[in-house]
């Protein structure tokens, strides 16, 4: 069964399948134009907030004045400092990543003035499973993170009451919940090393 | 064009062709997300949207698009209007969009339709492609969301994120993740089958 | 690790533990529809493994190559999906001519593979994954052999056992298929954490 066409036929068909291509493309390539710059205000306002946060300067209640002003970029790549208002070191912020079920988890870490404990935090990136993996980003998941200290790990089944280094997974969302883990771990493992003016991989 | 056909399109995709229920058609991306409410909400709107405007197009286009490219138009037309949502999604409700993440985007293989595309917008005039794309629409969201207000509940025990079962509850975390989402639609189906539809010839035997 | 026995793992992760269809639901409409024989799941099956390991990484190059340099990133659904369409309907050409029982075998089930969100789902996460261009053909490959087995899993319940089985009026057809689905997905379940240690 050969199906041959006539040349115009084809060109026909060719032409009316580029037309339509431009079409949509142009349709979407203008939704895309309209929004590109919302888009970018809201990656931008959501890093400064996931910082603030993990900072542990954001209650929800919106920014105070002067807050922001507080973030230094440093010691290393990735690193911010946190000051206190007398403008000594009053924490700092790692800027972390390690690979989830999906893809590649991004979140802002934050530590006290040693890098021994944590005071927050906030995930800015992730395509982890909807319902499962991805309730990483639900704030009761995040609450228990304040106060601990690396070196961390998961909470087992029967440990009701979590000591400080061990944290609650997601249920139904081990491969997640462990990549949170290392994320949290390198992330400590590189604020140390940069506190100690090592160079930072 | 009475108003009786196109009603009559309108509720047989609620009931008796529910998309569903029982064509089982374009369960792929959405079921995914039917272990919480909102996001189910937020997809079947979605889905809603692309399936009620490709209908259309598809529809007021019918008689240019060539046949032997009729699949590939049509996918065009689809990808296009998914892709505004997602646009859309993320400019406007970024938190919700990275919930989602890629399964926005699936939504354009979601077989409804692209099933619609084909079986109806391809021989019916733009009107009735509407009421169509609506029902259709409409038929697929009752049922996933009546599956994500089940799946939500027992599996987390909550709905839209609101603690409804107390704290004295133990998650059926089974039914979050992926084999529940079969179970409960294989029960869904039980139960609606046996309720309200006719039941067919017994279909062991025949099908296989 | 090397580079081969990453690409291992991925190809091996991508058929056991997070086999695409069993654990991302993507492809389950002809996954029911097409699963009552084991003759015609093998069809499908081979055409869907062939799509996925062809046209991963022909998008991952028409993505790297092309849109990223021309910041074009947000059109990829849409020239995602243009390439499947127009991969499935080349092959679709391409086998007519080339050999008529390998036609018959696959050819019809091509046009359906369109449709198939496993194939455009594999396009997408190994965007989002960002992997090299070796790593996605492994992935396109594995979660194409996964798909097949889970296919072929399903058919082969469905004709030998589920024929002989007595199930209720009202579950019979999709509901039974949908329950057995969930039985193997629980199975495949058991494999999760395998590749985390290679």
């Amino acid at each position: 069964m050969k199906r041959r066409f006539p040349l115009q036929r084809q060109a026909a068909i060719m032409a009316f399948m580029v037309g339509m291509t431009a079409v949509v493309t142009s349709l979407v390539s203008g939704a895309h134009l309209l929004t590109i710059e919302k888009v970018m205000a809201n990656q931008e306002r959501q890093l400064r907030r996931a910082l603030l946060i993990a900072a542990g300067l954001d209650a929800g209640a919106g920014l105070r004045e002067g807050t922001e002003e507080r973030l230094r970029e440093g010691p290393g790549a990735g690193i911010w400092t946190v000051l206190s208002d007398d403008g000594r070191p009053q924490g700092y912020l790692v800027i972390g990543q390690a690979p989830g079920l999906w893809g590649r988890i991004r979140g802002v870490v934050g530590f006290d003035a040693e890098g021994r404990r944590l005071t927050g935090v906030e995930f800015t990136e992730h395509n982890e499973t909807p319902g499962l993996g991805a309730r990483i980003d639900e704030a009761e998941f995040k609450r228990q993170f304040p106060g601990k200290r690396p070196p961390f790990r998961l909470a087992g089944e029967a440990e009701s009451e979590a000591p400080t280094d061990a944290f609650d997974a997601v249920t139904g969302a081990t491969i997640t919940s462990a990549a949170v883990r290392d994320l949290l771990n390198k992330s400590a493992e590189r604020l140390q090393r940069a506190l100690k003016g090592d160079a930072v991989p | 064009m009475s108003g009786g056909r196109a009603g009559r399109i309108f509720w047989s995709n609620l009931g008796r062709d529910n998309p569903v229920f029982v064509q089982i058609l374009g369960i792929c991306s959405t079921l995914a997300v039917t272990n919480s409410l909102r996001n189910t909400a937020v997809m079947c709107a979605g889905l809603l949207f692309t399936v009620v405007c490709s209908n259309v197009s598809i529809s007021a286009l019918r008689r240019w698009i060539p046949g032997r490219v009729r699949m590939m138009v049509e996918v065009l037309v689809i990808a296009g209007y998914v892709i505004l949502v997602d646009v859309f999604l993320k400019a406007y409700a970024p938190d919700i969009w990275r919930q989602l993440g890629p399964y926005v985007g699936l939504i354009i293989t979601n077989c409804i339709i692209m099933g619609r595309a084909e079986a109806f917008a391809m021989n019916h005039p733009p009107g009735l492609a509407f009421v169509d794309g609506l029902g259709a629409g409409l038929g697929y969201s009752y049922v996933l969301l009546l599956m994500a207000v089940v799946r939500e509940t027992l599996g987390y025990g909550t709905l839209w994120g609101v603690p409804v079962l107390g704290a004295g509850w133990v998650n059926w975390t089974v039914l979050a993740m992926a084999p529940g989402g079969f179970f409960v639609l294989a029960l869904l189906i039980w139960c609606i089958r046996g309720f309200s539809f006719s039941r067919g010839p017994r279909g062991r035997g025949v099908a296989s | 690790m090397t580079h081969a026995a990453g690409w291992f793992a991925i190809f091996l992760s991508a058929v056991f533990t997070n086999n695409i269809l069993l654990t991302n639901y993507l492809g389950m409409c002809s996954f029911l529809a097409v699963s009552k024989e084991v003759k015609t799941a093998t069809g499908l099956g081979l055409a869907v493994a062939l799509v996925m390991t062809v046209t991963a990484p022909i998008n991952w190059m028409v993505y790297h190559w092309l849109l990223v340099p021309l910041g074009l990133e947000y059109l990829r659904f849409l020239v995602f999906i243009v390439v499947i369409a127009a991969f499935v309907q080349v092959a679709e050409m391409a086998i007519e001519r080339a050999s008529e029982r390998l036609y018959a075998a696959l050819g019809i089930f091509l046009p359906l593979i369109t449709v198939n969100c496993a194939i455009l789902g594999v396009s997408l996460f190994m965007i989002i994954r960002e992997y090299t261009f070796a790593a996605a053909l492994a992935y396109g490959a594995g979660s194409g052999v996964g798909w097949a087995l889970a296919i072929l899993a399903m058919a082969g319940i469905r004709q030998e056992r589920l024929s002989r089985a007595r199930v209720p009026a009202g579950l019979d057809g999709a509901g039974i298929a949908l329950v057995i689905a969930g039985i193997m997905a629980l199975a495949f379940m058991g494999f999760s954490g395998m590749g985390r240690g290679l």
